[in-house]
């Protein structure tokens, strides 16, 4: 077990190595002069210089891009070209809100998604299958942003029983909405998931021993059959966190909650370079360290993993 | 629906499917002729009037006719989601096909490639890029593909590979045939199959991402206008003009939903291994 977590950590540092450059790349896509571009013309020559400065654009690329890793590792991501105030600072002021986001909705697609996939499989091709295979279908086209704005507007706007925009006070009341929104959009990855590992579980022989032993099916369904099941769901969450960082980023936004999704869209909006950055690299760091973290766990669940 | 649906030997989901494409397509390309009026004349004493005779879904604040913007908008998003998708597919199936079948350095090289792509959320890279680039056309097209490309060149390699063992490849490595034939006439015809699902559920995907990047404000600007951007304006008058992201929304919905259905029924159809 040992070995192959300290196999996987290794694996991840190439991959740590290429996402730091890309996200350094993306100020060479910045198109002419990129201080220019981003401060304006009629910026006066010192502010300009002293960007220039600071950003290193006066050292060779391969010099530039080792002294941005320097900091970077440092926890150093620079100033934010729009507040002045150190990009890392504000990532971390912001994290909790969006931590919050994604347990509360984290919480809200494994209650829904794994349950609607174990009731589904449980009945393949009765009506009941196939109801919930259609709506998952159906909602599953329906962007997030559309999603997230059909229930601000019942529950908001016609209704008027939830808060659908900021923090408020901070309390969980803020969270109901975007994050039941955010774990349904979820849930409907999970349930598919879900769905077809119960059904190849279900076939395996001892799952006829526990029937044959004249367990109720309660007991096969969720002592025998969905406990083996979890062992490959939970790979599953790897998959749902791609999701759960693009859906906060709309989320977020949607329902004006100050996190890191939203600070990323704002930054991007205002081509605040230093900060797009700093969001880019952390939310790419926290899904490739997330995946590492779900094989391990994966790995320790499953011994087939780790000597495979 | 899964493998009970069937037509005429046809799958049902992937004949709905077809069906809502080719009514979108047909809407985009009869838009002129379909729309009330022009998308982008105004008409300030019908400002935000609620669907009606006039306006079968609406007007917007500026009283343009939401129904004739929805179906121009049909023609950008389309437009994109197409064009992202195709570029995506060439770059995919050319890596992909030339990792699986040579193998070796080109494999580590290409393959470590995907590995780092895959290595960001898509959105996350969309929006990096559109905001390094600036908002636009080239960055969105930029964007996508390269959100787009990693998943197909993955399968492609795949399947190559799979392909590059079996008896009539070495067959015609026997005889003599060249490498540039050999991918042309015997490898790349057996891979068309899941590329082609790959592609109908990448487009919905494309369409989505367009979409949510649009919605975001970093996508299609105005005064070209796509069914995202069309909510991203819209959302500012939900309470009192719900129409405004009401139809645009479901216009994705419809389109991407015709797509994941295409892909889906197409793979019970051609892919019995992957049947439930």
């Amino acid at each position: 077990m040992l070995s192959f977590v300290a196999r996987r950590l290794v694996e991840a540092v190439p991959v740590l190595l290429a996402v730091s450059i890309v996200t350094f790349g993306l100020l060479y896509l910045v198109p002419g002069d990129p201080v220019k571009t981003l401060v304006g013309e009629r910026a006066s020559p010192e502010t300009i210089a002293n960007i220039r400065r600071e950003l290193g654009l006066d050292l060779p690329v391969h010099e530039r891009y080792l002294g941005w890793l320097g900091k970077v590792l440092k926890g150093d991501l620079g100033r934010s070209w729009l507040t002045g105030r150190p990009v890392a600072e504000s990532l971390a002021a912001r994290f909790p809100v969006t931590a919050r986001l994604a347990l509360t909705a984290f919480a809200v697609s494994v209650l829904v998604g794994l349950g609607l996939g174990v009731y589904s499989a449980t009945r393949q091709n009765t009506v009941a299958d196939h109801l919930v295979r259609t709506a998952l279908l159906l909602v599953g086209a329906v962007p997030i942003f559309v999603m997230a704005t059909a229930a601000m507007y019942l529950f908001g706007v016609k209704l008027r029983v939830l808060p659908v925009s900021g923090l408020g006070d901070g309390s969980f009341v803020y969270f109901v909405l975007p994050g039941t929104v955010l774990g349904l959009y979820l849930s409907i990855y999970q349930a598919r998931m879900t769905r077809s590992v119960m059904l190849e579980v279900i076939r395996q022989d001892y799952i006829r021993t526990a029937r044959a032993k004249g367990l109720p099916e309660r007991v096969v369904t969720w002592r025998h059959a969905f406990r083996n099941a979890l062992v490959t769901v939970i790979t599953l969450l790897g998959g749902s966190l791609s999701h759960l960082l693009v859906g906060s980023v709309l989320t977020e936004t949607i329902f004006n909650l100050p996190g890191i999704g939203r600070f990323t869209v704002d930054a991007a909006y205002a081509r605040d370079l230093p900060a797009v950055m700093g969001c880019f690299l952390f939310q790419a760091v926290v899904f490739v360290v997330a995946n590492v973290l779900v094989d391990i766990g994966y790995a320790a669940a499953d011994p087939r993993v780790r000597l495979g | 629906m899964g493998r009970g649906g069937s037509l005429a030997g046809l799958n049902i989901m992937a004949l709905a499917g077809a069906g809502l494409i080719l009514g979108v397509v047909a809407l985009a390309i009869a838009a002129p002729s379909l729309a009330p009026t022009h998308p982008d004349r105004l008409s300030l004493e019908e400002s935000l009037e609620p669907p009606g005779p006039g306006h079968p879904f609406g007007t917007d604040y500026y009283g343009r006719d939401v129904a004739s913007r929805v179906l121009f908008g049909t023609r950008v998003s389309l437009a994109i989601g197409l064009s992202a998708q195709l570029i995506a597919l060439v770059i995919g199936v050319v890596l992909g096909a030339l990792a699986g079948y040579f193998g070796g350095w080109v494999d580590t090289v290409i393959s470590r490639a995907i590995d780092i792509f895959l290595a960001f959320p898509d959105l996350l890279l969309a929006i990096g890029i559109a905001s390094a680039l600036g908002p636009g056309l080239p960055s969105i097209l930029l964007a996508l593909s390269l959100v787009g490309w990693p998943g197909l060149c993955r399968l492609v390699r795949g399947e190559v590979m799979a392909i590059r063992e079996r008896d009539f490849i070495q067959a015609a490595r026997a005889i003599g045939a060249g490498h540039a034939w050999m991918l042309a006439r015997h490898v790349l015809p057996n891979v068309a199959a899941p590329v082609l699902i790959a592609s109908s559920l990448g487009m919905g995907s494309r369409i989505l991402q367009e979409a949510s990047l649009s919605f975001l404000g970093l996508g299609v600007q105005p005064p070209l206008a796509s069914w995202g951007s069309m909510v991203h304006y819209g959302l500012r008058w939900l309470s009192r003009a719900p129409w405004l992201v009401i139809f645009p929304g479901l216009a994705i919905a419809v389109a991407v939903l015709g797509f994941h259905l295409l892909g889906d029924g197409l793979r019970d159809m051609l892919d019995p291994r992957l049947r439930d």
